[in-house]
Formats: C-alpha cells, sequence, structure tokens
C-alpha cells in the first residue's frame, strides 16, 4: 500500500538520516513509556499508600525530564526527516533539470513547458509529507507497537496476548477494506479529474458560453456533476472508512476488554495497581502508530502520484549526442550544403525531411517556402545543431557537420526565431543573452541598429528596466526589435530567421523586416518566408512540401513554372 | 484573514445544520474517548480497593459502551464533514463560475489565461479542505474545554481553571509563539518561490534560445543557488513547525503534572479520593487530542484565506448588469448604427473614439486595422459584452441600453479570434450552439464549411472524440468548425473576428470564399488586419488608434486612404 520501491532506493544516499529518523522515533515511543511507568508510580504511590507530594517530588521531576527529553527526541527525529526532504528536492530538481537538457528541451511546446514547470515546482513539494511522514511511520508502526509489546509481556502476558490477537487484525481488515477501496478510489480519482477537466474546460470558454447564451445550462451542469460525484464518492467513503472504524473499535474496545479484564483480576487482589494503570495508560500508545499510518494515507497517495510523473522524466530517453570535436569558424564566403539528409521526429511515421540535397549560397538571402508542416523549421534546427539528420550529410565546405561541436559552431550564428523569448531580467540581461561578455557600448550600439535605443532610454531605468513576467511588458514589436539587437550584437557570417506569423501591426513589422535586412546585407542569411515582400526580395526561394523540396529559383520564375508555389503565393490570382 | 474565512464559508451557509451536526459528531468522537480513559481508569482504582463487584458494574458499561460508541462517532463524523466538504465545493465552483462569466471578456486582467484559471482551479481545491481543517477543529477544541471544564469542575473549580488556561495556552499560546517565529521566514518562502517559478518558466519555456546561446547551464546555475536557499528556508521552517508540535506534546505532560501537583495534597488531606487523580490525570491526557489537530488549522488558516483572497479578487469584479426586460426581437430590421461611440477599457486608454458607422440588413462589411487599432472592441460592444461608455448603438431603431443581453445573443453569432472548443465529441462542441439541432442541421451546417467530408472520414463520425480543447484538430479544422458552430445557429448577423489569422493561404481562402457564398441574406461583419481580397466587402472600416479614419469599398478606398495602401501592401503574406 503506497510503498514505491524505486522512490524508496532514491532514499540510498541519505539512508543514515533515514535510520537516524526511525532510530529517534523509536528512542522517542520508549520515552513515551517510561513516562507512562512514572505516571502511573506517582499517582499509585499517592492513591494507595498516601504518600505526600514531598515525597513524590523525585518521581515528578524525573517526569518533568522525561517529557522535556521526549519532545527533543521527536524534534530530532523530524529534523533528520527534514535533511532527507531537502535532499531529495535537491537531488530530484536537479536531475530533472539536467534530463530537460539531454533530452533536447528544443521540442518543448509552450502547454508542455507548463506542466514541467508544474511538476518541477508542485509535484516535488508533494512528496515533502510522503517522505518526512509516511515513509517514516510506516516503520515506526511496525517497530513501536513491537516496543510496547516488550515491556508490557514481562508484567502482564494476558495483555499483550490481547494486543497480539487485535493487533494483525488491523493491518489485515485496512489491507481488506483498503485493497476494495482502493479499486474504488482509482475510479474515483478519475471521476475528481474529470470533472475538474470539465470545471476548467467551461471557465475558459466562458466567452464562448457567454455568445451563446448557455451559461445558465451549464451552471445547472456543474452543479448536476459535482452532486453526483459527491454521492458517488461517499458511497466509496463509507467503505473506505470503514478501515479507519475497525482500526478506531479494534484499539478502543482493547482498551476496554484491557480495563474489564486487568479490573477483575485487581478486585481478585493477584495484581498491582500501578502496573494495572501503566497498561492502562499505554494501551492507546499501541495502536496510535496505526491510526497515524491511517491519516496519512492520501500524503501517502498524493506523492507516490507525484513521483511516479517525477519518475517519467527520470527515464526520458537522452538525445543522441554524437562525439564531435571539430571546431569550425564559418568564413562568410562558406557554402552550407545537405546531401539526401532525411529526418523522422520520435513517435511519428511519415519523414519530416525526405531526402533533402541542397546548397545554402553564401551573401545571399535564402527564403525557405512551404505549407506548415512542411519540414521548414525541422531543417533550420539541423543547422542550429539542435537536431541531427536520420540520414545522409550535410557539408559546411567540406567538414562534415556531424564532426562540428555544436556549442562552439553556434558561435557563427544569429537566430531571429519566430516568437523570441523575453527573460524576467533586466532589458540589458536580456539583450546580452546574446553575448554575455559584450561591454555595455556594444549592447547601446546594437540596440540603436535595431532602432530599440530610444524606447529603452525612456523607460523609468533604462537599460536596467525589468521585463518579462513580473516586469514591464513589452509589445510584440519591441520584442522582436530585443531579439534584433540580439542577433546584430554577436555580429556573425550567418543569420538565421523564422519570420513572425502572430499578429504584429503589419506596418510595423514591414519596418523591422527592413531593418533587419540593412543590417545582415552582405551576409548568409535563411529566412523561413511567410511576407510576400520577404520573397521578392530573396535571391533563391526553396520551395519544400512534405518534406521534399519542390523547386529553387526566383520569385518571378517559380511564379511562372511552379503551380503549388502560385497556390501558396497567391491562392486567389489576385497579384498576377 | 478571518473575515476571508468567515466569507468563503458563508456560501455553505445553507449546510450550516449539517456543519453543526458535523462538529457535535467531532466533540462526542473525542468526548467519548475522554469518557473510555475516564471510566477505565476509575474501573481499576476502584477495583485495586477491593470494591465489591456489583458498584463497579456502572463503569463496565461505561467503559463498554464509550469503547463501541467512539469508532461509530468518528466513522459518521468523517461522512458528515465529507458530506459537508463537497457540497461547500460545488458551492465554490457554481459560485465562481457565476462571477466569472459575468465579468469575461476583461481587458484588466486576462482571465481566460490557463495561468490565472489553473490558479484558481487550485485555489478551489484548496478550500476544499477548509470546513474539515480549518472550520471544525477549533470549535471542537472550544466544546471539548468546556466538557472538560464541566467534568473538573466537579471535583475543585481550581481544576478546572488551571486545566483551561494550559489548554488555550497549548492551542493558542503555541501557535501564535511559532507564529512569531515564522511569520517573517514565511514571507521570504512565499517571495522565493515565486521567485524560482519565474526563473523556471524562463528556463524551460525560454529552452531553446537558451541552449542557442549556451546560456542554459548558467540558468541552471541560477536556479541551483536560488533552490538552495529555497530549501533550506523550508527545512528552517520544518523545524519551527515541528518544534510546536513537540511543545504541544510537552504541554500536555506538564498539564497532567501540574494538575496532580495541586490535587496531591488534596488527597493527602482527604478532601479529594484518591480515586479520581488517575481519573483526572488520564482525562486530561485523552482531552489533548483536540488540541492535535489546532497546529494544522493555524497552518491551513493563512494558506486558505490567500487562496479565498486570490478568489474575491476576481469575483470582487463581478458586473451586475441592469436587467432589463426580454423583447422580442425577431420582427425587427437588423441595420446596426453605431452613433458617436467612444470606449474605454480602463481609465486614459481611449480603445474607441467617437465612431460612427451603419451596417446594413444583408450587407457585408470588414474592419480592418493594424492590431490594438480597436477593432475586436468594436465586436465586445456589438455583442454586448462590454458596456459603451457614451454615444448610442441602435439596432432597428432600438437602443442598444433598452435590448437585453440574452435576447440580442439570439441574433448574432461570432466566430471569435480564440476559438474555444470543448473537450468533448464534435457533436458536443455543435449542439452549444443550437442544443436541439437534428443530425441534418449538423451536416448542413458542416457542409457549409467543407468540413462534412473530413468529418465523414473519420472513424466515429460526427461522434468523434476532438480531445483536449479541441487539440485533436488542426488550425484550420478548428476555425471551421467554430464557424459551422456559428452558423448552426442561424442568426440574422455574423461577425468573424480574425478568423483568418493563423491559418495557411489556401485555407484561408477557403474560408473567405465559403463566407462570400453562404451568407447572401445575412449581415455579415469581418474583422481582420490580414488585407485579403477585399473586393469581396459592400464596405470597408478603417480603424488606427481607435478611431474610424477612413470606410468605403476596396476601390474607393485604395484611391483615397493612404493608409489602406500602406496595409494592403504591408500585409500580404504566404504559406
Amino acid at each position: 500500500m503506497n510503498f514505491n520501491k524505486e522512490l524508496f532506493l532514491e532514499l540510498k544516499p541519505v539512508k543514515i538520516k533515514f535510520i537516524l529518523t526511525i532510530t529517534f522515533g523509536l528512542l522517542a515511543a520508549v520515552t513515551t513509556i517510561l513516562l507512562a511507568f512514572n505516571l502511573s508510580k506517582i499517582i499509585s504511590d499517592v492513591f494507595l499508600f498516601n504518600s505526600s507530594l514531598e515525597s513524590v517530588y523525585p518521581i515528578i521531576y524525573i517526569f518533568l525530564s522525561l517529557a522535556a527529553l521526549k519532545s527533543l527526541l521527536v524534534w530530532i527525529q523530524n529534523y533528520f526527516a527534514a535533511k532527507i526532504v531537502a535532499y531529495i528536492k535537491i537531488e530530484f530538481r536537479r536531475r530533472i533539470l539536467k534530463k530537460i537538457e539531454a533530452h533536447g528541451g528544443i521540442n518543448l511546446k509552450s502547454e508542455r513547458a507548463g506542466e514541467l514547470v508544474n511538476t518541477l515546482l508542485n509535484g516535488i513539494d508533494k512528496l515533502d509529507d510522503y517522505l518526512s511522514k509516511f515513509l517514516p511511520q510506516v516503520f515506526l508502526s511496525v517497530f513501536i507497537p513491537l516496543l510496547v509489546l516488550i515491556f508490557v509481556f514481562p508484567i502482564d502476558w494476558l495483555t499483550a496476548l490481547v494486543f497480539i490477537i487485535t493487533a494483525p487484525i488491523i493491518p489485515l481488515f485496512m489491507f481488506l477494506i483498503g485493497s476494495m477501496a482502493e479499486k474504488l478510489n482509482k475510479k474515483q480519482w478519475q471521476t475528481l479529474s474529470r470533472m475538474s477537466a470539465y470545471f476548467f474546460d467551461v471557465l475558459q470558454g466562458a466567452v464562448t458560453l457567454k455568445l451563446f447564451n448557455r451559461t445558465n445550462d451549464v451552471l445547472l451542469k456543474i452543479e448536476e456533476i459535482s452532486e453526483t460525484f459527491r454521492i458517488k464518492t461517499l458511497k466509496v467513503l463509507k467503505i473506505a472508512f470503514l478501515s479507519a472504524l475497525v482500526l478506531e473499535i479494534a484499539a478502543t474496545i482493547s482498551v476496554a476488554i484491557v480495563a474489564v479484564e486487568i479490573g477483575l483480576r485487581l478486585l481478585s487482589g493477584n495484581f498491582i495497581f500501578s502496573d494495572a494503570l501503566f497498561i492502562l495508560i499505554i494501551a492507546p500508545e499501541f495502536y496510535l502508530p496505526f491510526r497515524v499510518l491511517g491519516t496519512s494515507y492520501h500524503a501517502g497517495m498524493d506523492g507516490i502520484s507525484a513521483f511516479e510523473r517525477v519518475a517519467e522524466i527520470f527515464n526520458y530517453k537522452n538525445s543522441n549526442q554524437l562525439s564531435n570535436q571539430t571546431h569550425l569558424e564559418l568564413s562568410p564566403l562558406s557554402a552550407i550544403r545537405f546531401e539526401n539528409v532525411s529526418f523522422t521526429y520520435p513517435n511519428r511515421t511519415s519523414k519530416s525531411l525526405n531526402h533533402i540535397s541542397l546548397i545554402i549560397e553564401p551573401q545571399k538571402i535564402n527564403a525557405i517556402v512551404g505549407k506548415s508542416g512542411g519540414g521548414k523549421s525541422t531543417l533550420i534546427n539541423m543547422l542550429l545543431g539542435f537536431l541531427e539528420p536520420d540520414d545522409g550529410n550535410i557539408f559546411i565546405d567540406k567538414i562534415d557537420f556531424s564532426t562540428v561541436t555544436k556549442e562552439k559552431w553556434r558561435n557563427n550564428i544569429s537566430w531571429l526565431p519566430q516568437a523570441p523569448f523575453i527573460y524576467a531580467k533586466s532589458i540589458l540581461e536580456n539583450i546580452k543573452i546574446a553575448k554575455p561578455n559584450a561591454a555595455f557600448d556594444e549592447v547601446v550600439i546594437a540596440a540603436q541598429n535595431a532602432r530599440i535605443h530610444n524606447f529603452i532610454e525612456s523607460l523609468p531605468n533604462a537599460y536596467n528596466t525589468f521585463v518579462g513576467e513580473n516586469g514591464i511588458k513589452l509589445s510584440g514589436g519591441e520584442i522582436q526589435r530585443i531579439a534584433l539587437a540580439r542577433a546584430y550584437l554577436r555580429d556573425t557570417p550567418l543569420l538565421i530567421v523564422d519570420e513572425p506569423t502572430a499578429n504584429l501591426d503589419p506596418i510595423v513589422e514591414e519596418e523591422i523586416i527592413k531593418d533587419m535586412y540593412r543590417l545582415f546585407s552582405n551576409k548568409t542569411v535563411i529566412v523561413i518566408a511567410h511576407r510576400l515582400n520577404t520573397i521578392i526580395n530573396a535571391d533563391r526561394i526553396i520551395v519544400l512540401d512534405d518534406g521534399k523540396i519542390l523547386d529553387i529559383g526566383h520569385h518571378t520564375e517559380l511564379l511562372e513554372r511552379n503551380l503549388f508555389y502560385r497556390s501558396l503565393v497567391n491562392p486567389s490570382g489576385e497579384w498576377s | 484573514m478571518i473575515k476571508t474565512i468567515i466569507k468563503t464559508i458563508s456560501l455553505g451557509k445553507e449546510y450550516k445544520y449539517w456543519m453543526l451536526l458535523a462538529v457535535l459528531l467531532g466533540f462526542l468522537t473525542i468526548g467519548s474517548g475522554i469518557g473510555l480513559m475516564m471510566t477505565s481508569a476509575y474501573l481499576i482504582s476502584k477495583a485495586a480497593l477491593q470494591t465489591p463487584i456489583y458498584q463497579l458494574q456502572v463503569a463496565i458499561v461505561g467503559v463498554r459502551f464509550f469503547g463501541i460508541s467512539r469508532g461509530v462517532l468518528r466513522y459518521s463524523e468523517r461522512l458528515v464533514s465529507h458530506n459537508v466538504t463537497f457540497k461547500l465545493l460545488t458551492n465554490l465552483r457554481v459560485w465562481f463560475f457565476r462571477a466569472l462569466v459575468s465579468i469575461v471578456p476583461s481587458k484588466t486582467t486576462d482571465l481566460s489565461s490557463g495561468d490565472l484559471l489553473t490558479r484558481s482551479i487550485e485555489d478551489i481545491e484548496n478550500l476544499e479542505h477548509i470546513f474539515v481543517r480549518v472550520i471544525s477543529p477549533p470549535f471542537i477544541f472550544l466544546s471539548i474545554s468546556v466538557l472538560m471544564f464541566y467534568l473538573l469542575n466537579l471535583f475543585s473549580l481550581n481544576y478546572a481553571l488551571l486545566f483551561l488556561i494550559l489548554f488555550y495556552l497549548s492551542a493558542i499560546g503555541i501557535p501564535f509563539v511559532t507564529y512569531l517565529m515564522s511569520n517573517k521566514l514565511g514571507r521570504k518562502i512565499v517571495l522565493l518561490k515565486s521567485r524560482l517559478k519565474e526563473l523556471s518558466i524562463d528556463t524551460l519555456q525560454g529552452f531553446s534560445e537558451l541552449a542557442f546561446y549556451n546560456q542554459y547551464g548558467s540558468q541552471v546555475n541560477q536556479f541551483d543557488i536560488l533552490h538552495k536557499e529555497l530549501v533550506s528556508s523550508e527545512t528552517k521552517m520544518s523545524n519551527i513547525q515541528s518544534l510546536h508540535e513537540t511543545l504541544t506534546g510537552l504541554m500536555m505532560n506538564v498539564t497532567v503534572i501540574l494538575l496532580l501537583i495541586t490535587a496531591i495534597p488534596d488527597v493527602t488531606n482527604k478532601i479529594l479520593d484518591g480515586v479520581f487523580l488517575s481519573v483526572i490525570s488520564i482525562g486530561i491526557m485523552a482531552a489533548f487530542e483536540a488540541v492535535v489537530s489546532i497546529p494544522q488549522a493555524f497552518q491551513y488558516l493563512s494558506k486558505s484565506s490567500e487562496s479565498a483572497k486570490r478568489l474575491f479578487d476576481v469575483t470582487n469584479q463581478e458586473i451586475k448588469h441592469s436587467e432589463i426586460p426580454t423583447k422580442d426581437l425577431s420582427l425587427i430590421d437588423t441595420n446596426l448604427i453605431f452613433s458617436n461611440i467612444s470606449f474605454s477599457y480602463q481609465k486614459d486608454a481611449v480603445a474607441l473614439k467617437d465612431v460612427s458607422f451603419k451596417i446594413k440588413q444583408g450587407n457585408k462589411t470588414a474592419i480592418v486595422g493594424a492590431s490594438g487599432a480597436g477593432k475586436s472592441t468594436i465586436v465586445n460592444l456589438i455583442t454586448k459584452l462590454w458596456e459603451y461608455d457614451s454615444g448610442d448603438i441602435y439596432l432597428g431603431n432600438i437602443n442598444y441600453r433598452n435590448i437585453n443581453e440574452i435576447n440580442l445573443r439570439n441574433l448574432i453569432s461570432v466566430v471569435p479570434q480564440k476559438v474555444h472548443l470543448f473537450t468533448g465529441t464534435i457533436k458536443e462542441n455543435l449542439l452549444i450552439a443550437k442544443p436541439n439541432a437534428t443530425g441534418n442541421d449538423l451536416i448542413e451546417a458542416l457542409t457549409k464549411v467543407d468540413l462534412s467530408e473530413f468529418v465523414n472520414n473519420l472513424p466515429e463520425k460526427l461522434n468523434t472524440n476532438i480531445g483536449e480543447l479541441g487539440k485533436k484538430l488542426s488550425g484550420g479544422e478548428s476555425k471551421r468548425l467554430s464557424i459551422a458552430r456559428a452558423l448552426l445557429q442561424n442568426n440574422p448577423i455574423l461577425i468573424f473576428d480574425e478568423v483568418t489569422s493563423h491559418v495557411d493561404n489556401i485555407t484561408e481562402q477557403n474560408i473567405l470564399n465559403s463566407i462570400a457564398n453562404f451568407s447572401d441574406e445575412k449581415t455579415v461583419l469581418f474583422i481582420t488586419h490580414r488585407l485579403n481580397k477585399m473586393e469581396m466587402f459592400d464596405n470597408i472600416l478603417v480603424l488606427q488608434d481607435g478611431r474610424l479614419i477612413a470606410q468605403g469599398n476596396h476601390k474607393e478606398l485604395l484611391k483615397t486612404s493612404d493608409y489602406y495602401l500602406k496595409l494592403i501592401s504591408a500585409g500580404n503574406s504566404i504559406g
């Protein structure tokens, strides 16, 4: 029940801390027993032997010291548990971040990124209670009852017998009822998550529902679904809580049996009162660990399901990193050649690139056009060093690209992604990310060339203004210009551009693109083109469809000879 | 903090008797625990004095009774309190949805953003346990303290008072001390957490560029530094919380021993029967069960009130529209007139300024302009999602201010810029527009948008599940499904808000062709920043910075508006 071997094995490096957690838990239990012993002694002395307060003071002092000691022991127990939690958090989060890099996070879509952030932060937090409360308790609920038995047995074997008989009943019933409830429970979790999904769905679609005059229907439906859920869940709980009921009844009835049985033996005079009282005080302690385990059931369940998601990430395959050592300095005149290159994304059947051969001409604008999903991004991701061909080769001049160190290779490229990312940092840092050792003056010159300098200067803290998530929100055009400044700062022979398709103000966008070509006029440019003006100005246009090259040429000649190109550029035929 | 909690719990005030019952059962559960231990102690103490067995019968029955009743009571208490929990959850959901619907779409906060909604749902789930964890424990504690006061007062007022002081010190004093100790740390943790979240979003969403610039490693290092600081603060916090727990345990033992110290001289002086020494001590130990759940209540209190506060921040924006009597609008003509309309979402940010135009019944009108020019605002005003500030809108010749929004929306169909498809089947998504539509209606609507063949080729046809938010469909397919949904309503006015953005040229062309063909007798309003096939429109409104700067048909505008020309030449796009 709720015990995950894989997660438990993760504790190996902190096993001493784990053993200490359990040990101090047990020591605390020993003091609990001694406390009960002392208390019954005090009461018995006063009650039966008429001892005065003064004469029992020594025992009272012992009692108080033991009480303080117990608190200390419990605190130390929790202290080590907290250490374990801290270790796991740091270790797991580090490993997730490493795994994302090794797996090749380039394929992260933004909604997947959101889910990963959630697992990285909230998911790992959910392990907290599992590790610090549930897991030690699993062990303690075996050891503490044993410990109590060891003390009780010499005093009264009959009571020990009652404990021994009732103890297995509890786990047995918990297991029987638990496994019955667990199935129902799993189903119930599914309904719950489906209900949450429905709720999330209608919240997101609130405007749509409003426009269709359907909000009242949905309100009724939310009520109806929640109500059905409540009734069904209560049915499950009626069974699930039975385990708690059995536990509670077993515990209380045993106490009752022990009390009556001891009471009767006291009557006949063959039992000592202080022993009787001791047993009465300690009896609930015998059952307490089981009860605590029962209450941390949910912590256990949450922890396990959170870990399952984390383990999934741990098991991601690493993307194959070839051993590549060649350092390549790209010269402005280098030609890039694709020879028979193919690529298929994992978990997909159709080839994203299908035996592509082409040459990227130096110091020209090489435009790539095609429908979405035609293979344009795949091609660019290879040049950026994010993907390796499954088949075929890429040559830079005469050097085989697969032997090139990609980290160093990227220093040859400036990249303008379709949706540049703005980090929650200052504007200066956001631009400098392209060249971390750049001097401030260089950054300013880049910003001036990208025509964003004046805007930055107008901000309250100029270049030190905080942008991104919680800072100043930049408009789409401003973001593009920051990206342009980044590209300019690198001053590389090769520029790779993925033109924006988002709702940029068309007039602003036009200006930005003009600036871009002005700044990179004698460099090699590869551009995924979405705009007519871009391809009209391109030196050559590569037409991609379904992973194959359909044609390469100038705008005018392609328009003349290529049907696909014509329908792509001009489906209605109005600009011919 | 307390106010927010009261406000939250009052959302379930119709279940107040259930709540009372749950608290009562919780009280009785701990009460029988106390009863069991006290009668047991009494039994063995009396037995130790060799009391005749018939005098012990009552105690024996008591022990048996409490032994059984405690389990049963605990069981019923858990069922009842969970029942309250789920009922409260239902109310929370209904309440939040109702409020949210009234304020979307809002420009001040992006209410439809997944982040905000996910957080809201998490907040609602945090509040789910507010009754069991926050509300009920203090009340149970309170009633147990009264019970113990009564019981101890049977022996001596001194015992009762001493106990009460120590009992409250454990439940309130200790949490207060640890609160003071952890207050600053708690705020630090919240701050660090939000910074770490920000950094994680940067690291994962901005992964490609970090990898490209070889900066992922240094970003991860930053994460590591911040994370270590967070974890060490969290560890400190957990140590403080465990101090809380251990101090409560210590207080129990101290309470027992202090009462014994007070009571022992009474026994010596024969004021108190020695039998009761064990009864009192063991009773006190049992009573501390009511204190155990108090620390948790404190922890959840601040968490719950933060969640509640965030939800109230959203729902407090709820707009109560004045109720306009329903009127039959089916016979009026659908000429739409904007007369000197001005509107702003927020102060100082004018969205529309003095805009006047007329959309004739049966005409096809386009609204063009750069993003932020006010195009979508016009849609929000026409559909009455927002009330305009000044000027007048007329439908037929009825002033908009006299038209009930429900009636109005039965005349207008909108294909929004951000298509929202619901998780479910194609059929379910279409029926949202017209719940009583027949199969033929659905197919007809799909045919008009060239989707019928696509749907027919699916294995389960109309009953095909389109996945979470329709993600299994391509962008073009979901746009077309959304158009079909609008057409199914068969309303006289159709509004298309940026339906051609984010689709490739061929899809765009298909969509434009369908619009040109199907709606001869319909009034069409077409909003776009991509100026393709403009000659199909009877009238084009050109917006710039919230003002209407030109209008006319394509040919006229080419001659009269430079801005229009600029929009045309800049916006041409391919693929």
